[in-house]
């Protein structure tokens, strides 16, 4: 086998193109990691949002929260549906809230923000069990009083103490809570008459969340309700129902993907066009290993490697690059007018197809190039 | 068994370009013995390449048979032929064609990457025939950095190191001059005499030509016979005009 030194030693000596070179494939591998880091990180907090114990009930015809209109005649019928729980008290676990989208305009970057906001009554934290108070304190009905999720003290840099303007009044941030990654973290809940009112919205919710035994419970209610003549309503499990919004990042998915899938070709001709070059200007050494005894396959073998190990410095720049965005916060639009707060994941699996990616373009990029070593005539080459 | 290490039968070499038919070598025959040193010289265009080239197993002839220990090299494929190249032949170069980005060292080793062998012996190997060159304080340089004798030696090095059969050397000075010449003939001589290899040099110069045992000369793709009993006059006979030239 030809070493791979005298390979590795001409992208060295050449290293102006060899590093423009390796760029295309940085620049595709940096986007295919960034972008799966993407996906990963909005599916997971859409995942670990909703508990499967829960039955999220929008109007018929609603697929989102948004747009979705509960009376209070079926919010009491739903209520009293068979299998809904009860707290000790006797309450059923029946959350009725509402859902409001408003703009925010943050002084200091003079941009505007979407504000999700959840008015909820206090059986609404037996419901939602994930959600927890980091700092602060509870949500108090009727004191003009809200509590944030942390991704909204993030976004919109607010703390406990501060005020936003909402509806005609001002409200003071009480609490800040957790909800374990999940969506509720971008949210604003408020006390739901409070709201109602100066949204005037009395007598409507979005939707109610109803709690069960467990997820067998969950999805027995469900099509229970789904089969009712009586009760005409969208019932989803909430994990059912988040899962279906992250769905929605699919568009973003697929552009994200045509361009990773054009920059590609970009790079895999970048990558012909110089092992092409680099066979032009090495014909006398091909000429010389023929000579020698080397066959032409282990000449193309050795060639195809030089291309690959174009492929393995890019993707190896390209990994670097796209891994420095794990973590890193960001909101993203979901569903109708919902902002999400999730956190870039770039994980194992996304490394080793990412790396994979860039050994394939190498390698199809190389093969060309590789195979013309083949017809390459030694004698003739050193005249 | 003989003890010509190279026999050519009576071989033509014929290129064809498009239509028309270039008969480089018309019916050449010759042996060649073990431990000579053969000087192939010849107007340029005659044929000198073409036939080296066939004895060093690069071509095939259009007719003809061609030996080279013991084997009919006429008859092997190019895939056979490359494999037995690495062992039975030793090739030097007018213009070194070294790999650039090798050093010396690694430049000599390459033709021992074909072969089965542990790194140690190897590595034996390459340290003995540079020495034998004079270049073991150069392992390390790669041949930009080295003089055009120096490169010639390392050359050599290469043509030597996996021992082969027959060396075949195309114009192995036609790039240098003076002292630098005279020193790669000096080494081609030793090796001959010290170590008893058999040397086929194609050369036009007649200071190269004066070192070989004997003279071969090829005009016209036929190979003619000196009538001569010595090399000096096969020289003569060969470089009229090198007598004025060499006296001055
Ligand atoms: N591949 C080829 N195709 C066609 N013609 C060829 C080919 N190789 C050599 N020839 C022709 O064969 C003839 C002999 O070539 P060759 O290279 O053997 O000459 P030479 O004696 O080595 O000359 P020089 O001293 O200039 O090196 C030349 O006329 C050359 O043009
Ligand atoms: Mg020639």
């Amino acid at each position: 086998m030809i070493p791979l030194k005298y390979n590795a030693r001409n992208l060295v000596v050449r290293w102006k193109t060899t590093l423009m070179t390796a760029s295309g494939f940085t620049l595709v591998v940096a986007a295919l990691v960034v972008m799966l880091a993407f996906v990963e990180g909005v599916q997971k907090v859409c995942t670990t949002s909703g508990e499967p114990e829960n039955v999220i009930v929008l109007a018929k015809g609603n697929n989102d929260e948004v747009f979705s209109q509960i009376d209070t005649r079926l919010a009491s019928e739903l209520e009293n549906s068979r299998g809904v729980g009860r707290n000790d008290a006797g309450v059923p676990l029946a959350s009725r809230e509402i859902f409001l989208v408003v703009h925010r305009r943050l002084e200091q970057e003079g941009v505007f923000k979407f504000l999700q906001i959840r008015g909820v009554q206090p059986i609404a934290f037996d419901v939602h069990t994930q959600i927890r108070i980091i700092d602060g304190s509870p949500l108090r009905a009727s004191q003009s009083e809200v509590i944030i999720g942390k991704g909204v003290q993030r976004e919109h840099q607010l703390n406990v103490g501060d005020e936003i303007e909402m509806g005609r009044k001002s409200w003071k941030v009480a609490g800040v809570f957790e909800a374990g990654g999940s969506a509720f973290e971008s949210e604003v809940w408020a006390d739901l008459p409070e709201l109602s009112s100066q949204f005037r919205r009395e007598g409507v919710y979005s939707t109610m969340v109803l709690r069960t035994e467990g997820p067998e419970a969950a999805k027995e209610l469900m099509t229970q309700l789904e089969s009712s003549r009586s009760i005409s309503c969208n019932p989803k499990t909430e994990p059912e129902y988040y899962a279906k919004q992250a769905e929605q990042t699919q568009m973003i998915t697929s552009a994200a993907w045509i361009i990773a899938w054009f920059m590609g070709i970009g790079a895999i001709f970048g990558v012909m066009n110089t092992m092409f070059a680099a066979i032009g200007q090495r014909r006398k050494d091909i000429a010389v290993l023929r000579i020698i005894g080397f066959k032409a396959h282990e000449i193309l073998i050795s060639f195809l490697l030089e291309a690959i190990l174009i492929s393995i410095i890019g993707g190896f720049l390209g990994i670097g690059f796209g891994m420095s965005v794990n973590g890193f916060s960001r909101s993203t639009a979901i569903g109708a007018a919902r902002e999400v707060a999730f956190a870039f994941s770039v994980t194992e699996g996304s490394i080793i197809f990412a790396a994979c990616f860039s050994l394939a373009m190498g390698v199809v990029g190389g093969l060309l190039p590789a195979l013309s070593v083949v017809r390459i005539q030694p004698l003739e080459a050193l005249r | 068994m003989s003890d010509a290490i190279v026999t050519v039968d009576n071989c033509t070499k014929t290129y064809s370009r498009g239509a028309e038919r270039v008969e480089v070598l018309k019916g050449v025959s010759l042996q060649i013995l073990r431990g000579e040193f053969v000087a192939l010289i010849g107007p340029s265009g005659s044929g000198k390449t073409t036939l080296l080239n066939l004895i060093a197993g690069l071509d095939q002839p259009t007719t003809g048979r061609v030996i080279v220990a013991e084997r009919d090299i006429s008859r092997m494929d190019e895939s056979q032929l490359a494999r037995w190249r690495t062992t039975a032949i030793g090739f030097v170069f007018q213009f070194y064609h070294l790999i650039p980005v090798l050093t010396a060292y690694e430049n000599v080793e390459l033709p021992l990457l074909l072969l089965n062998m542990t790194a140690k012996r190897r590595r034996e190997q390459v340290l003995t025939v540079l020495h034998l060159v004079g270049l073991q304080h150069r392992l390390t340089h790669r041949p930009g950095q080295l003089s055009g004798g120096e490169q010639q030696r390392v050359g050599i090095a290469r043509a030597l190191v996996t021992d082969p059969a027959l060396v075949v050397a195309d114009e192995p000075t036609g790039d240098l001059d003076g002292r630098k010449k005279e020193e790669i003939l000096d080494l081609l001589e030793n090796l001959q005499r010290g170590l008893n290899k058999t040397i086929l040099m194609v050369t036009h110069d007649h200071v190269a030509a004066a070192r070989a045992h004997r003279l071969t000369r090829i005009s016209d793709g036929l190979l003619l016979e000196e009538r001569a009993d010595t090399k000096e006059e096969a020289l003569a006979l060969a470089f009229p005009d090198a007598k004025i030239r060499g006296n001055d």
